[in-house]
Parts: structure tokens; sequence; C-alpha cells
């Protein structure tokens, strides 16, 4: 009987054109949509762009879908590409019709690119891998380096629509000549779930990484130390959040540090080991400030803490949030301890 | 028609009667309307199902269904059946098989409920076992979300005020709708299986942390506004996982949760079965196949989003009506006059 129901429901690899990578930009009224999917010319596989206008991302795909022989699947859709005009736009609005749809996939990953989406869409014919495999690729080993934060469909939308938290996503650039290699700009952030703007450089966005403290997520960081490079990764982050007052939040960091490099005489006094242990709190310190300065200055909680506000201190979250949030009082305090130097000392 | 059941075969009748239908539904009402305190709406509510049990437990001999209260009882099991019929074409229609007639689909749940209808009671009285194995994936499944989840969604608790709490109580008591089975089918227990006290406190826990687990699985993974759109949470959120083994994790839930269905389907029509079998009755295998028609006929035009989203609006009321304030009447007026199942089974024998 299960069989029979299939019947109808059957859904042949031949008849779709099974897209992995997707672009839009514009806003609603005026889009383009880009959709890239392999396609065999020659004896070789070469990813194919169709490129379409419309009013909004349904009339994109369905315009789209009148320039191939087949229908455009979504399915295995791995990467959504959205330029910064749309995203100031507000980018829910663009994502409901990959959320409304089961046949979707709800772990694409959400990617901001700078310029136009066609030239990222174009750079895709020169990889000899799927257009959007590579993309998902980059941002997964990305996240694992906690450069940039997870962010697929489904959870940046879980995010969208809680007010207690702002959104980040990604950032891509293509600053090379030919624009065949499109690579890390950073992470962009985002206020009451419009992009606005500003980008946090891959070296500010580890610390995101590390005040957002994703499960399994390592952080690597280089510096001079007595003008002798130090290079170390975070393995662990241990976090603390205690709302001290309505103004003030005190945040609590326990890191747990292996050395990667270390040029100088050697760690074997334990001396030593406390006073690169001071040096990296006092750098790490530095640079989460920097990075709360610029979360603070573009009202973008991308920590959550209107959540923690929300439940520790329902008076104080209302629909000012954003604007509190700017003016909060953030006390930082990190404790490293290096656990490991490698092999040698 | 009479069976005899085992205390575990009893409680596997009533595990899937309670749980098959709405389980895959029973969180969106729920958290839409109690907000951030859900859980804790949904732990008294159990609690007060609990304590209505023990009740029915120390009365269920008072429990006897005159004529009146039969026809009424035959009227809304014929509608709840429909309605949950129509709810599952409804959702396969739109998780799995859109362009699969939906008359294709009615006799994917009516005709295997009607051969087991047809077929001797222990058919249906067995099939139930099929439940353990669907539990180990599912809580292996959903767990799967951890990295995902947000412990902040559960807090704060004290922002609810009186209409979630009633309204968000209202819906918790709704996976608990079917309770007035328990007092039909309890008189088919064995006479030397004990049920009051451990194993109904059992019965009950393991009721109320299968619907507990999944309310505060979607609560920590989804924000609590997104649940206003979201109307089956826990596909959603298997939709969302990325497993290696498979690219939807959602259709291998939702194909347990037909199988799941279709037996909670027979098991249902079973306790229909025992009242309206209970007198000797001519053509019994018309009769059941009319109301497998019956089921198809009215499941069929109402297997549509906007009636199914306004009886589900309204589906808070079973449980008060019917597992509750009918049977307390029930049992409440026969105590008065003494009479018992006993005497009544007596009396038709």
């Amino acid at each position: 009987m299960l069989l029979l129901a299939g019947c109808w429901d059957e859904r042949l690899y031949k008849d779709h054109t099974v897209v992995s990578l997707v672009g839009i930009e514009g806003t609603l009224g005026e889009m383009k949509g880009y959709f890239a999917y392999p396609e065999v010319q020659t004896g070789n596989s070469e990813v194919t762009i169709i490129e379409s206008e419309g009013i909004e991302t349904r009339e994109l795909r369905l315009n789209a879908d009148l320039k191939v022989e087949q229908t455009i699947d979504l399915s295995m859709m791995s990467t959504l590409l959205i330029s910064e005009d749309t995203a100031k736009d507000g980018i829910n609005k663009y994502l409901d019709v990959f959320y409304r749809d089961p046949t979707n996939s709800l772990t694409a990953f959400l990617v901001l690119v700078e310029g136009d989406v066609k030239d990222y869409m174009e750079a895709s014919k020169s990889w000899t891998t799927e257009a959007g495999e590579y993309f998902a690729r980059f941002i997964r080993s990305k996240e694992e380096v906690s450069v940039v934060p997870h962010r697929t469909v489904q959870t940046a939308s879980s995010i969208l629509f809680s007010e207690g938290i702002d959104l980040v996503l990604p950032y891509m650039v293509l600053k090379d000549e030919d624009k065949k290699r499109p690579e890390l700009g950073g992470v962009g952030l985002f206020s009451n779930g419009k992009f606005t703007g500003r980008v946090l450089e891959p070296d500010q966005s580890k610390f995101l990484g590390l005040l957002l403290q994703e499960r399994g997520r390592k952080i690597k960081y280089s510096a001079l130390y007595n003008d002798q490079p130090l290079s170390f990764t975070i393995l662990n982050v241990g976090k603390t959040r205690k709302i001290q007052s309505p103004t003030q939040v005190k945040m609590d960091y326990k890191l747990k540090i292996e050395i990667e490099e270390f040029s100088d005489t050697g760690l074997r006094d334990v001396k030593k080991i406390s006073e690169i242990e001071d040096f990296i709190e006092e750098k790490i310190t530095e640079e989460i400030y920097n990075v709360l300065n610029i979360l603070q200055e573009e009202k973008c909680d991308a920590l959550g803490l209107g959540n923690d506000f929300r439940v520790k201190k329902p008076e104080v979250f209302d629909e000012n949030w954003h604007e509190t949030f700017s003016n909060l009082d953030i006390q930082v305090n990190v404790k490293a301890e290096i656990l490991k130097t490698g092999l040698i000392h | 028609m009479n069976i005899q059941l085992t205390r575990i075969q009893f409680f596997m009748i009533m595990f899937t009667i309670f749980t098959g239908f709405v389980y895959i539904s029973i969180q969106s009402p729920i958290i839409t309307n109690g907000k951030h305190a859900s859980w804790i709406m949904f732990i008294a509510a159990s609690l007060f199902t609990y304590l209505l049990f023990i009740f029915y437990e120390k009365t269920y001999k008072y429990f006897i269904l005159g004529t009146v209260s039969t026809i009424i009882y035959h009227l809304y099991w014929l509608f709840n059946l429909s309605y949950a019929t129509a709810f599952s074409i409804y959702l396969i229609s739109t998780w799995i098989s859109p362009y699969t007639p939906k008359i294709a689909l009615l006799c994917l749940f009516l005709i295997p409920s009607l051969y087991a209808s047809l077929s001797r009671a222990e058919t249906a009285v067995n099939i139930g076992v099929v439940f353990g194995v669907f539990i180990f994936f599912f809580i292996a499944f959903v767990s799967s979300a951890y990295q995902d989840f947000n412990y902040r969604n559960l807090l704060p608790t004290t922002e609810s005020g009186f209409n979630e709490w009633m309204w968000g109580t209202l819906f918790s008591l709704n996976a608990y709708r079917n309770t007035e089975c328990y007092l039909i089918l309890r008189k088919y227990v064995m006479k030397n299986q004990k049920i009051a006290g451990v194993p109904l406190f059992l019965f009950v826990f393991s009721l109320f942390a299968m619907f507990f687990f999944s309310i505060v699985m979607c609560m920590l993974y989804f924000s609590t506004e997104e649940f206003s759109l979201i109307s089956e949470p826990i596909l959603f959120l298997l939709h969302a996982q990325e497993v290696t083994f498979v690219k939807r994790l959602d259709l291998i839930f939702a194909m347990m949760w037909i199988f799941i269905t279709i037996i909670t389907l027979i098991n249902y029509i079973l306790v229909v079965r025992l009242v309206h079998f209970k007198k000797m009755r001519k053509f019994p295998k018309t009769q059941i196949v009319i109301y497998h028609v019956l089921i198809g006929f009215i499941a069929y035009f109402i297997a549509k989003f906007e009636y199914v989203q306004l009886i589900r609006e309204y589906y808070w009321i079973p449980f008060i009506l019917f597992g509750f304030l009918l049977p307390i009447l029930i049992i409440l007026l026969n105590k008065v006059r003494g009479r018992t199942i006993f005497d009544s089974s007596n009396s038709s024998s």
C-alpha cells in the first residue's frame, strides 16, 4: 500500500535540475536570482548558472524554471548566497519560501556576499566540486576554528524570530583580480533582522566565536610575545554570564590553552608559564573588548544577552532592547590555563 | 464480543490510543498558548490527569454506558476517528506525498484498520508492540539536535498570566483526551492483574515522559515565537537535522508515525467495537465495513487546511467533555443508583 501511494509522488533524478547553490540579490519588487547546477557537457560535468528576475524569491525560482528543460529542485541546496542590499532590507521575508517548503533543505548555509552575487556564481564554474558544496565545505572548515558561527536556514530563522538575540552571518568577498576564488571577509552583523553593513574581520570574528562558545570548536591565535612568535589554540571555553545590575553584565571565561608555537628558551620554568598565561589573558581580553565595542556600536546582540535579560531581568527587556544593549556596561574577565605545550617544552 | 487483556496489553493499547494521533502536533498549541511556562503547565495537567486516573481506577465499575451516553460516545468517536484520519492524510500530503490522491491515502489508513477489525480481536490487541522500536529511534533522532538547544527558551516561567495558564493547561490536557477509553477497556483486564498503585503510576509516568520529552525538546530547539508558524515542530526539528545516512530524517519519523497512526486507529476501533458489540448484533462484519466507510467519507471532506485548523483550535473540548465531565457524571449517577458493570454484565448475559 505504501509503495502504491508513492507512485504519484516519485521524483526521478532525470526529471529534476538539482541545484546546489542559490544566490539572491535586490529587494522585493526587483530581485535577481541565480541557480547553479551541474550539467554534463562534452563528457564532463560543468556548472551551469541560470539567471532569473522576479518580484520575490518564489517568482525567481518559477522564472528560472522556464529556462531549464527539467524542474528546478532545491532539496540538495547546500548554500544560499545573499547580497548586502537584500540583507539590509531584512532577510526574514526572503527566507520564508525556503522555510515553508518541506522539500527544501533547511540545513543549507546562509552566506552574505560583497558586491554582485553573479560574480560568486560565475566563480563556481572554475571549481571541480559542486558549487554549493564548495561554499558549504568552506564555511564548515571556518566553523571548526570559530571564525564563523554555525548558521543555516533553520538556525538563522530561529534567531530571526527570537527578539533576544541577533543574527551574524559569514561574509564573503572576491578580492583576486580574475574573481575566481572567494575568500572570507569576516562576519556580517545584523540588528533587528537587518544587516547593519558592518563586518567583523576574521581576526575579530574568532573572538565572537569565543564569546558564543559553540561546542566542539577551537580557536587559534597568534601574537608576538617579547618579539617571539607565540601561537596557541583555545581548546575549551568555560563561560559564566551574570547580570550584575540592569545596566551591567559580567562575563567570565576560563580558557584551556595548547601552545602550538613558542620559540623562546622554553617553558620549563613555572613562572614563565604563568607570565604567558597573563599575557594571553591580557591579549584576549583586549580583543574581546574590541569586538564587544563593535557589537554595541552596531546594536547587534549576537551574544543573546537579550535572552539572558528576558529570563533574569524581564523588566529591562522591552522593545528598546537594542538601545539598552548598546549602552550596557559589559565586564569581561578572562582566565587562561595552559594545558599542553605540544611535544617539546 | 469479549476479550481478556493482560496488564501489559491493556497499557499498550492505552499508550497507542493516547499518543498515536496527537503526538506529532500536540506541542504547538500548548507552547503557543502557554509561552515559556508551557512545560510547567504540562506537568500540572499531567498531575491532574494522574489523580483522575486514580479516581477512575477506583470507580471504573460504575462506568456503565446507557443508551443515550452510548449514542453520544459513538458520535464523538466517529468524529474523533474521522478527524484523526483527516489530520493524518492532510499531514502526509503536506510532508511526504503532495501528489498522492486523498482517496489513496485514506485507503492507506483504512484498509489495514478494516482488515484488523474484521480479524480476531487479538490482532488489534497485540499490534502495539511495534511502538517500542519507534520510541527508541525517536529519542535518538530528536536528541541529535542537542547542539542547537537553548535552555533560556524554557524561562522565564513567571511571565505567563491567567490566560496563558488557562489555555496552556487546557491544550496540555488534550494530550490525555481519550481517558474514557481507560474506563471502557479496564473491565476487560484479567481479574488477577493488579492495575492500581505502581503499575498505574508507571503507565501515566511513561505517557507523561513521552509527551514531556517532546515538548521540552521543541521548546529548547525553537524560539517561542516560531511556534505560531510551525504546526508540527517534531517533524520540523528532524527536518533540520543533518545526518550522514539520510537526507531527510523527518521522512523516516513520518513513516513510523504512519504505522503508529494505523495501529492507533485499529486500537481505537477495537474500543468502539467493544461498546457496540456488547450486545449480539446482526451482520457485525457489514457494520464494521460501514463504520470504516463512514470514517473515510467524513475524513475525505474535512482533510483541508481550513477545517483541520478550525477543529484544532477547539480540540481542548474533547477531554473536558468526553474524558472528564461525562465519565464523572455517568460514574456518579450509577454510584447513586448502586449499579456496577458486574451487575450490568450479569443482567445482559
